[in-house]
């Protein structure tokens, strides 16, 4: 079989330049018109050469190329793997090549490269330990020695070894991304902060950086989850940085439509974790605003809806008048539309309902707070209001802890159970179980088709909540 | 050589070329213009009229008009013309005869085969309607092509020697269009194409008309959207004004009559400045960006590096529209070609290249890409509906890409593979092209069994998808032709398993010698698809013990052989 070089009539030491003119020159003589066959042949080598020239061009894989042709054929065929991400068979590849030309810093470095990528992170390791040993010199081994023991789990060994590549100088995204999480790990939140804010600082406007814009994006949700957890927060500053880089990277921004939106939901839990006196709100409306330019309302209406809103239950949360019930509520009639399916919904609204419930009569009183400040949780909630005036309560909480105790068994997050245990008792009492006595105990006394139905109505069960039943 | 000629079928009007002499010729129509409109009319002694004369009707009997058509290809939609009903297709279908007429007599000789553009951004049913179209005219359409590869090609052909990078805008009436292509070595590479199928000079139309509408209202309290003979007028003078407001900084629209009110006749008078028309459209110029930034990402290629910028299609001669290219690319566009004839030129070019009338050195080769992304519906994590991507977007075509796929729960013996075009990553959001199954996949726990699934895609727009076990050699495929549809292949069926029928010992050593003629490659080409056809049919009868019909494939087969 042809080479790929062979095919587009090629030395192999052929630059980009001459496999671009190869190639064009190819596709006059053999167009998709008159041989699509081959031209397809040509167009494949022509795209995984030039992957192999432009891919990798990392420090790490880029060492002295030695003489023999034969070498030099299967260190690009390793490279053309790790381009197209086959890292099993790259690393195959290169023990291969290990044994038939000797250990090369180049062969050594790819091996463990493609170890790494592959997950065989012992072996790596051991590749790693190897080239550091054997090259002293070479800074880029410690630092990649650091990741693959970061890899390979061990958490102490990395830190070190982190700590030790840090202070060599190594500054890039991935280096530095993954240096925080092993901080994360370690609960060492400051160090994690202090290493992320220095990388989000140093973001500026050349293409080299905006190459790596997701891996800022990853910095700053990362930079949001570890602040909370210390002392001193940074927030202001995060918050500040991040304005200053939605604005520098304009509408680049649209190819993370799904970052952003993560990331500014993750302010907006953050800043509600901030003291009263953080003037930072002003930034986040800010954010907003130039975040809307390229990622416009009308094109993310459910993205923004939920942004918005979780604004406002923000907001609720710091309103003293109210119970905490409400903001529950808040995110299970407002918010839950966009984010959850039905069943969901339906399992969290009943959850605040059944909270409200067990609070009433005293948390009536706030229902004209809901009414006035929150009128769209008002609205939705309405139904519920307007059957807590007019139906029996005890009879709504028994229809509601029915449903809530079946779906309970499977959902996570409810509040009820957390908060009133006793209640999981008696909802146990409402469930027939058969296994336990394998008939059907009714709680209460049987309600006649033609008594007065138990919703309070005042009409006949049989014509009310009885209807559908025959 | 049968000459093929080329069409531009725009939406508001239709261009036709074809190459004379190694060169592109518009053909004139029997009014002796290059340019005829794309409006179908009837009278009413029920006689279509096309063209300028319909144009000039539909003043006097709007609802005896249709324009526009191009905006209806492929929805589910009719229209009405007079008392009877029409699809988009046979609106366009008579347009297409009637270029089909007076090329004929342009050319001396009846012209049969075409190649007929359309927006890049036209999805497969739109594609396969405008084929239909041409079907229905007495066209067999050789090959759809894009209409900014068309416009490229056009310049490309003088300019052979040329490297450079050129992005062509093409904002026509109906439709809007980013394509990237780049120009080396007397090759033109499509390298990305992205647009908005519903975005065009007509919008710019409607904006002026509810603008005017409104103003009309509020002054005089008369609503004219209910007047179809209003409205025709209006946008008659409306379209008019949008032209004028390209030379000049004010036009004035005056309309007598237009309306009553309690007897009375009521004026249209405004005067639109320039300002103010460009605020009107400045959100639909707006939506103009995000095609091109796909287009820069897709291709690789930053601004800075392009070399050129043409402007194709009539609403590139409003003024703002160069003024926005020119800020947000920040590079000046350039009008190198006609924008009126460089489609229906380049369409041209292209059915030269084909039917041979442009050969050699001077020629053009062209490589262009596919504008949608293809995939599966597959499993992943929890996803049972995520669009797994075989051939992404704006890949150089012709194409063939594989996958593997891993049976999803135990003891999985069967697999549907359905194949979808989008670019949503939930595949039921995409559009469905076919389904097929592959059978016989041995019984294992989840994920042990491979399943290889191959996307073949060919310039004539013919994808062929395969599913392969590699654990047994079983094998189904499907063939999803766009650009024919009616005579779609019927689907196939597995039939590496026709040794385990009873039939079969009677016919093994005439397959065995079948299939090693065919392996052989002294077939002649126009036999080969015949002779790989009849193979499979004479296996299907044998897995299926249809004697009648294994034994009818059987002498073909031998027939075929002894020639």
């Amino acid at each position: 079989m042809q080479n790929d070089y062979e095919i587009l009539g090629l030395n192999i030491d052929a630059t980009q330049d001459e496999a671009k003119r190869a190639y064009f020159k190819l596709v006059r003589q053999f167009s998709p018109e008159k041989d699509p066959e081959h031209f397809q042949k040509i167009r494949g080598a022509y795209e995984r050469i030039l992957a192999a020239v432009t891919g990798k061009k990392d420090e790490e894989l880029n060492f002295e190329m030695p003489d023999n042709p034969d070498a030099i054929f299967v260190i690009k065929a390793i490279r053309t793997l790790i381009h197209n991400e086959d890292y099993k068979k790259a690393s195959n590849m290169a023990e291969h090549a290990i044994n038939d030309f000797g250990e090369s810093e180049l062969l050594l470095s790819l091996l463990a490269y493609s170890q790494r990528m592959s997950g065989s992170s012992g072996k790596a390791v051991k590749t790693y330990e190897k080239l550091v040993k054997k090259y002293p010199k070479q800074n880029i081994h410690k630092r990649n020695l650091a990741l693959a023991y970061y890899q390979r789990g061990f958490g102490k060994k990395a830190f070190t070894a982190f700590e030790k590549a840090y202070a060599l100088g190594f500054r890039d995204c991935d280096f530095i991304l993954q240096f925080s999480t092993c901080c994360r790990d370690r609960n060492n939140y400051s160090r994690g902060v202090e290493i992320l804010l220095e990388l989000v600082r140093s973001f500026d406007n050349t293409k080299e950086a905006k190459e790596h814009i997701d891996d800022y994006i990853e910095a700053y949700m990362e930079l949001l989850t570890m602040n909370i957890f210390i002392i001193n927060s940074r927030f202001d500053e995060i918050v500040k940085l991040y304005l200053e880089f939605t604005k520098s990277i304009g509408r680049l921004i649209k190819k993370y439509d799904d970052e952003t939106f993560e990331i500014l939901l993750a302010i907006i839990m953050a800043a509600s974790e901030e003291d009263d006196d953080c003037n930072c709100i002003n930034y986040i409306e800010e954010i907003f605003n130039e975040t809307k330019k390229y990622l416009p309302q009308e094109k993310y209406s459910d993205q923004w809806y939920v942004i918005t809103n979780k604004l406002i239950e923000v907001k609720m949360e710091a309103n003293s008048h109210l119970s905490v019930e409400f903001q529950w509520c808040f995110e299970a009639f407002i918010l839950a539309y966009k984010i959850y399916d039905d069943t969901i919904i339906r399992f969290a609204q009943t959850d605040c309902k059944l909270l409200i419930i067990e609070r009433m009569p005293e948390i009536k009183e706030e229902f004209d707070i809901v009414k006035n400040e929150y009128p769209e949780l008002y609205t939705a909630m309405e139904d519920f209001f307007k059957q807590l005036e007019r139906e029996d309560i005890s009879y709504i909480k028994e229809k509601l802890l029915k449903y809530y105790n079946k779906a309970e068994k499977y959902m996570n997050g409810g509040h009820y159970y957390e908060l009133y245990p006793q209640e999981r008792r008696n909802a146990e009492k409402l469930q027939w179980n058969s296994e336990e006595d394998g008939s059907f105990i009714r709680s209460g006394k049987k309600i006649g088709r033609n008594d007065p139905c138990p919703c309070g109505s005042g009409k006949k069960y049989k014509q009310c909540c009885g209807r559908n039943k025959n | 050589m049968e000459t093929i000629i080329g069409i531009d079928l725009g939406t508001s009007t239709t261009e036709v070329a074809v190459i004379r002499n190694g060169k592109p010729e518009i053909i004139l129509n029997f009014d002796g213009e290059k340019v005829t409109p794309s409006v179908v009319g009837i009278d009413d002694s029920g006689n279509i009229l096309v063209g300028e004369s319909a144009l000039a009707r539909q003043i006097i009997a709007p609802e005896q008009t249709v324009i526009e058509i191009k905006r209806k290809m492929g929805l589910n939609e009719r229209v009405h013309l007079g008392k009877t009903i029409f699809t988009p297709e046979q609106i366009s279908a008579q347009i297409l005869s009637y270029v089909k007429r007076f090329v004929g007599e342009y050319m001396e000789e009846d012209i049969t085969k075409a190649v007929i553009s359309v927006p890049a951004y036209f999805d497969e049913i739109q594609r396969q309607a405008t084929v239909e179209a041409g079907r229905q005219a007495g066209f067999s359409v050789e090959r759809i092509i894009n209409e900014p590869t068309a416009a490229a090609l056009s310049y490309g052909l003088s300019h052979l020697d040329e490297e450079s990078h050129i992005l062509v805008y093409d904002f026509g009436g109906g439709t809007f269009d980013v394509t990237l292509l780049e120009m080396f070595g007397g090759v033109l590479e499509v390298k990305a194409s992205n647009g908005d199928n519903q975005l065009g000079g007509k919008d710019f139309d409607q904006k002026l008309i509810d603008f005017l509408v409104e103003r009309f209202e509020e002054k005089n309290g008369v609503d004219l959207r209910k007047d179809i003979y209003a409205m025709t007028r209006l946008k008659s003078e409306a379209i008019k004004c949008k032209i004028a407001l390209s030379s000049n900084e004010q036009s004035e629209i005056i309309i007598p009559m237009i309306a009553n009110k309690d007897g009375k006749p009521l004026a249209l008078e405004e005067t639109i400045t320039r300002t103010q028309f460009e605020e009107l459209i400045s959100e639909l110029v707006e939506r103009t960006h995000e095609p091109i930034d796909i287009v820069l990402n897709d291709s690789g290629v930053s601004e800075k590096d392009l070399d050129m910028i043409l402007l194709v299609g009539g609403s590139t001669r409003v003024p703002i529209i160069k003024e926005d290219i020119a800020q947000y690319l920040g590079k000046e566009p350039v009008q190198a070609i006609d924008p009126d004839y460089a489609v229906a030129e380049g369409a041209a070019i292209q059915a030269g290249i084909l039917s041979g009338a442009l050969d050699g050195d001077d020629s053009i080769v062209i490589t262009d890409v596919n504008p949608y992304t293809l995939g599966i519906r597959a499993l992943s994590y929890d996803d049972f509906d995520y669009m797994s991507v075989i051939i992404p977007r704006n890949t150089t075509i012709p194409v063939t890409k594989k996958e593997l796929y891993y049976t999803s729960w135990d003891n999985q013996t069967s697999a549907l593979i359905e194949v979808f075009q989008g670019e949503s990553s939930t595949a039921s959001h995409n559009h469905c092209l076919g389904t097929f199954h592959i059978e016989g996949i041995p019984s294992r726990r989840a994920g042990l069994e491979k399943i290889e699934v191959s996307f073949s895609y060919n310039l004539n727009g013919m994808l062929n998808v395969e599913a392969y076990i590699p654990s047994t050699g079983n094998a189904a495929e499907i063939t999803i032709d766009m650009l024919n549809q009616n005579d779609k292949k019927e689907q196939r069926i597995d039939v590496s398993n026709w040794k385990k029928s009873p039939l079969a010992p009677d016919f093994r050593p005439l397959v065995r010698r079948c299939e090693k003629w065919l392996s052989s490659g002294k077939i002649a080409e126009e036999d080969l698809e015949y002779v790989q056809d009849c193979l499979y049919s004479l296996k299907k009868a044998i897995i299926e013990e249809d004697l009648e019909n294994a034994e009818w494939y059987e002498n073909e087969i031998h027939e075929l052989m002894e020639e």
